[in-house]
């Protein structure tokens, strides 16, 4: 009985130390939350941003840290655009992991935490969602050029081609929705009329019958803002119904030719520019480290959230640099202010707007051989 | 009249599909009376069978014919090792439902983690564009519809004219009477979940080359088999059919005066409206 006791007080002692030794080992962690599409059809999204946020840490602990804080994340799960697993996601990063920063992405999801996040003085990042309103939303800030500002881009270039009938098809959801509205507003602005618009349920697969809609009608060229491999379904409708008018659209996941097969050739789409072959040299490292560990290029989504855990970590020395706690959001929040401009992966310095947006070079994409290959810069 | 006949086309197309797996679960839930809920994850098994052949470097016919072998047996494995025992100790309706719904949660999530989340295309089978006057489809629609209606008359005619396909009828039109005549009712369960089970695995193949597979598939597959057997009427496997088809063209033809997003609405209203006027469903047959 006494041996039984003693067997039980050791026990006891052991895990009452090691429970002290890792809140010893949190005290100098500064861990962050994620909110990515971890599963659903935008699970590629999740995936290649993972594996941005995961390199830079790598980086950054390699580095010794900042500051004698070593760099973690926890990543949860919005299942591609879900409003309540997000806010779940939200109450699970803020309570039990005591995150004071997240990085987000997909509109819907980021706009469903705000009002907790402002609440809670939570620092959100978005590399990854689209929709114009993002915009002016207390402690978000936006490394993605949002949709309104870059969908222009390649409308205008479809109508300098002479093109002047347009259908659309968009998910029902926040950014398709906000995206087809500014699109339709932009192509009618030109003089262009819109001939078809359709709304369609997110992660249908059959649009069979909406490009037989679309058919009817016979538009010039057709754009689709939906995310995700809806985008790719939409397409593969597309042609399957002999239609031969472009589609353009906000979005290409780098796994959508596995549903389209070549029938994405000539797919357009404007967005931020990561050129892989940057002289930059901090663009040649990341791309160089990528490609070492996963066997392939960079996309875009990848280098934002690259790009993200960096202006953390900046944010993190200016807040510790004046004694202050980096599990405080509110210091983190004020810290940006400090000085808007981090240095920007795409080369250079990027600067945060007052308006939660910021600016990066931007250019349209055709897709060509089963690759996004660049056909035009946008100037100024 | 151009869109109409070409939106029809596609709705029998779809519907082809909906009638087979109508038939996949109508055929057992009519002979065992089982809410098979787990024929989703056999329906995405099947899907992943296949395609882990083909990865193997086995050609295209041979990974069909694999992949169905193994999802047939998939399916007698779910009855034999999970809803016999249970049926055997008297459990509830409810309780094998519980497990069948287990078991579809389960394996869905078994293949999201040996498989992720990837999209998997079916490669190799042609597919090109035909246009007849206004209706437009590809080779694979037309596949399609050929193999689901080749293997709907061969599934009648084998109940209807071979000694097993009695023998289920016998069971599924009264188990008590059928087993004083001598019939294991046991065996026949277990040979209607193979039946159902090879025919989600074909089902599942045709849809599989036409978009890519995704551990996640199964859940819709299942919703409408079981909707297009309530439709149709519990009992009578032509139901099922008919139940497909309505679901189908029904489908297909609302984006006329609905927006595409109220597809699904449209069918549980269907057959909500169905099952209120005629609870036994289309061509079932009243229960005294």
């Amino acid at each position: 009985m006494k041996s039984g006791k003693l067997i039980g007080l050791i026990v006891v002692c052991v895990f009452m130390i090691s429970i002290s030794f890792s809140f010893t080992a949190d005290a100098k962690e500064f861990k962050f939350g994620q909110i990515l599409a971890m599963t659903g059809s935008g699970s590629w999204y999740g995936m290649t941003m993972e594996r941005g946020t995961g390199i830079a840490i790598e980086e950054i602990n390699a580095a010794g840290g900042v500051k004698g804080y070593n760099f973690s994340y926890v990543v949860e799960d919005h299942k591609s655009g879900l409003t309540t697993p997000a806010q779940n996601a939200f109450r699970k990063l803020t309570s039990i992991d005591k995150v004071s920063a997240i990085l987000s992405s997909f509109s819907a999801p980021t706009l469903s935490i705000m009002s907790m996040a402002e609440q809670k003085k939570i620092i959100v990042f978005n590399g990854g969602a689209s929709s114009p309103k993002l915009m002016n939303i207390p402690f978000l800030h936006n490394t993605r050029m949002l949709g309104d500002e870059i969908l222009p881009f390649t409308l205008k270039y479809l109508w300098d081609k002479g093109y002047r009938t347009m259908a659309t098809i968009y998910a029902n959801q926040t950014a398709p929705i906000s995206l087809n509205d500014a699109g339709k507003k932009y192509w009618e602005s030109l003089g262009g009329k819109v001939v078809s618009e359709q709304m369609h349920e997110t992660g249908a697969t059959d649009f069979t019958s909406e490009a037989s809609v679309i058919k009817a009608k016979n538009p010039d060229i057709i754009l689709c803002p939906s995310t995700g491999l809806d985008v790719g379904y939409v397409i593969k409708a597309v042609r399957k119904m002999g239609i031969k008018a472009p589609i353009c659209g906000t979005e290409h996941s780098g796994d959508m030719e596995k549903v389209t097969g070549d029938a994405s050739e000539g797919y357009l789409f404007a967005s931020e520019f990561f050129d892989v072959n940057s002289d930059d040299p901090w663009t040649k490292t990341f791309v160089a480290a990528f490609k070492k560990k996963f066997n392939e290029d960079p996309d875009f989504y990848a280098a934002n959230y690259y790009e993200l855990t960096y202006i953390l970590k900046e944010l993190v020395t200016r807040v510790v640099d004046k004694g202050g706690d980096p599990y405080d959001g509110s210091l983190l929040e004020k810290a940006i202010w400090d000085n808007p401009k981090f240095k920007s992966i795409y080369g250079g310095y990027m600067k945060f707007k007052e308006n939660g947006t910021c600016e990066k070079p931007v250019v349209l994409f055709e897709i060509k051989g089963g690759k996004p290959m660049v056909i035009k810069k946008r100037s100024g | 009249m151009g869109l109409f006949l070409q939106l029809l086309t596609r709705g029998i197309i779809t519907g082809s599909l909906y009638a087979l797996l109508g038939v996949s679960w109508g055929i057992i839930y009519n002979t065992t009376r089982t809410f098979h809920f787990a024929h989703g994850f056999i329906y995405t098994f099947a899907s992943y069978s296949i395609l882990v052949f083909t990865w193997m470097s086995v050609p295209l016919i041979p990974s069909l014919l694999l992949g169905l072998f193994t999802a047939t047996l998939a399916g007698c494995a779910v009855e034999y090792f999970a809803y016999l025992p249970m049926r055997k100790k008297s459990a509830s309706q409810l309780s094998i439902f519980l497990t069948a719904m287990g078991i579809m949660i389960a394996g869905q999530s078994l293949i999201h983690l040996v498989f992720g989340p990837d999209s998997r295309p079916l490669e190799g089978f042609p597919e090109h564009v035909i246009s007849l006057g206004t209706v437009t489809f590809t080779t694979v629609d037309l596949f399609t519809v050929l193999l689901c209606w080749i293997v709907i008359v061969c599934l009648f005619a084998f109940l209807g004219h071979t000694k097993a396909g009695m023998m289920i009828r016998a069971v599924s039109s009264n188990p008590e009477k059928a087993t004083f005549i001598g019939i294991d009712s046991r065996r026949i369960f277990v040979l209607v979940f193979g039946i159902g089970s090879l025919l989600v695995g074909i089902a599942a193949f045709l849809s599989t080359i036409d978009k890519p597979a995704t551990p996640n598939i199964g859940l819709g597959a299942l919703l409408i088999s079981f909707i297009t057997v309530f439709l149709g009427g519990v009992g009578r496997l032509g139901g099922a059919v008919l139940g497909g088809i309505i679901l189908g063209i029904a489908e297909s033809l609302v984006i006329m005066v609905l927006p595409t997003e109220y597809k699904m609405m449209v069918i549980f209203l269907i057959l909500f409206l169905v099952v209120l006027i005629k609870p036994e469903g289309l061509l079932g047959k009243k229960i005294a």
